[in-house]
């Protein structure tokens, strides 16, 4: 069974670096710098650290990670059953949730590696402006951390979203109405309930770790109301990355592989 | 037996698959015959664990197939569509899914494979340029890279050259006789019919028939079967032949007479005699029935 667990490591690493997919992410991940380093090297008055910070509030913990996400998890979930893959994966030694708990940790690790490149390299990008950025490593490593939590609980939930629902549409319908009314509006929009985006509950966590507990500008829209502290938001965070794990497997492990001839 | 099932159904919201099908395979190979949408692959799947039967009972090499991995790697499957990781070779495709089921050295397995379905000289190529056959006989390698002990072949030869078609079947029946089972679907009967005789026939989700071809045609012998006569007279034999009780429809060309008769026994006793009083000589004797083709739009189209 060991053997069998480290082949879906392997077959995971493989699929992640393969396909269009890898294209998307990979301009996800380099799209920021690239645009930092413009605005950087362009723009006029620009502060390399108001501009790390700006594109690690509007970017890279904000769509960077939902997409990053989005892409993968589908993938795993529903891509595999409609490209016909999903067919020899769980005809392995392997029980269903376990395939999905590998996949998903494997994934999640190497999505927020992926997200660790993309925050050295908008720091680096904005440096190319004039002053620079005091605690350059601490605030990727910090964000990292925080974005890596924002990318389990996403990948739990569009995980689960494939695995539930039968069809691509429906899965992706699941997937990115949530996410737009909720994230997106929510928290762009701070009504009631802002405090429970997957979003604020991670700018939350950086208040302390990157800001020093001030709210500086970027936080305008989080004024009006009580945004989580690090300690509420990693609890709400790690309560919801439970949730969708769980339910992934559940449903990874109740879901029928039926093939296009079934529709 | 290897496979057990009882009142089977599955509906996928209000679409049956399959509806009450009960049907026992012995060891060896087993044809399972049926159009396309006839509930061969819905079968199949729920057969090794893929899919989840919504009611009834099923049970493969004696456990119960869904959320087992530990039967699921006795067991070899080979889908009918190409889903591959495009961008791998052919050897990082069946050890990857040997290192999945569990075998220790899976690139000595792998070796072995692809060598049964002689696919060593295009083993490191990439997928994405595999020819048909060439995809079939990859499928077919990582179905048997880990030795099970039931192969489920889901229409194999569809779309195969003849050439490759026959190395297909030969690979089975090495598997078969190798002591495998072997599973495997069609919807071209004498595909199957080179393969074994004992077959199970499923339509719209209902078992048809299942047995050897002899039994089924003993099934369906109230249906009018046709025998071709072959006569140098074919009319007056087919004047003779039209008097005959058991016949219920003739017809003739200069060289031969086809006669529909639900009664072939007690037919083919009474023709020497016709023949003769008829001053016909007969040359050839052949039933189209005795090509499973026949036996199957019998039993699907009534």
């Amino acid at each position: 069974m060991l053997q069998a667990a480290l082949g879906f490591v392997a077959l995971t690493l493989r699929g992640l670096v393969a396909g269009k997919r890898a294209w998307a992410a990979a301009f996800l991940v380099l799209a920021p710098p690239f645009f930092a380093g413009l605005a950087a090297v362009f723009g006029k008055h620009v502060q390399p650290l108001q501009l790390f910070h700006g594109f690690i509030f509007e970017f890279s913990l904000w769509f960077v990670v939902y997409l990053l996400a989005l892409i993968y998890g589908i993938a795993m979930s529903i891509g595999e059953i409609e490209d016909g893959t999903a067919g020899y994966l769980y005809l392995s030694a392997v029980p269903k949730w376990l395939i999905v708990l590998i996949q998903m940790s494997v994934t999640a690790a190497a999505l927020t590696v992926a997200l660790f490149v993309n925050l050295l390299l908008t720091g680096l990008a904005a440096l190319l402006g004039q002053g620079e950025i005091p605690h350059l490593m601490r605030d990727v490593l910090s964000c990292t951390l925080v974005g890596g939590a924002g990318i389990v609980v996403s990948l739990g939930y569009y995980v689960t979203c494939g695995m539930v629902f039968r069809t691509p549409t429906g899965a992706l319908a699941a997937a990115l109405i949530p996410t737009f009314f909720w994230e997106i509006l929510m928290t762009s929009w701070p009504i009631k309930f802002a405090e429970f985006t997957l979003t604020n509950n991670m700018r939350g966590m950086l208040l302390p770790m990157v800001f020093n507990g001030t709210r500086t500008p970027l936080y305008k829209y989080v004024r009006n109301f009580h945004l989580p502290d690090y300690g509420e938001a990693s609890m709400f965070l790690s309560f919801l990355a439970g949730i969708f794990l769980v339910t992934s497997m559940v449903a990874a492990m109740n879901r029928s592989i039926e093939g296009k001839e079934a529709r | 037996m290897i496979v057990r099932a009882e009142h089977l159904n599955k509906w996928y919201g209000r679409v049956i698959a399959l509806n009450d099908v009960s049907v026992t395979m012995e060891p060896g190979i087993t044809g399972l015959l049926g159009p396309n949408g006839a509930g061969k692959t819905s079968f199949m799947r729920i057969l090794i664990g893929l899919m989840r039967e919504s009611a009834g009972a099923i049970q493969v090499l004696g456990e119960r197939p869904w959320n087992n991995p530990k039967l699921a790697v006795r067991i070899g499957y080979c889908p009918e569509h190409d889903g591959f990781y495009e961008g791998m070779t052919g050897r990082q495709f069946v050890t990857s899914l040997a290192r999945i089921r569990g075998v220790k050295d899976c690139a000595a397995a792998a070796r072995r494979a692809i060598d049964w379905v002689r696919m060593a000289e295009a083993a490191d190529r990439k997928i994405l340029s595999y020819s048909r056959g060439m995809r079939q006989r990859i499928k077919i390698a990582q179905a048997v890279v880990h030795k099970p002990e039931l192969l489920v072949l889901d229409e194999p030869l569809t779309g195969s050259d003849p050439l490759v078609r026959q190395e297909l079947i030969g690979l089975i029946k090495a598997f078969a006789q190798e002591g495998g089972s072997v599973i495997v679907s069609s919807h071209v009967l004498h595909e199957i019919e080179q393969l074994t005789k004992r077959i199970v026939l499923i339509h719209r989700g209902r078992l048809v028939a299942e047995g050897d071809v002899r039994h089924i045609r003993d099934l369906i012998d109230r249906h009018p079967h046709t025998v071709e006569v072959k006569a140098d007279r074919p009319r007056e034999l087919a004047a003779a032949l039209a008097r005959e009780p058991e016949v219920v429809e003739i017809r003739f060309d200069p060289s031969a007479v086809w006669v529909r008769t639900p009664h072939p026994d007690a037919f083919y006793a009474k023709l020497p005699k016709i023949a003769l009083d008829a001053g016909a000589e007969v040359r050839e004797i052949s039933s189209p029935d005795d090509n499973l083709e026949a036996v199957f739009k019998y039993l699907t189209e009534t």
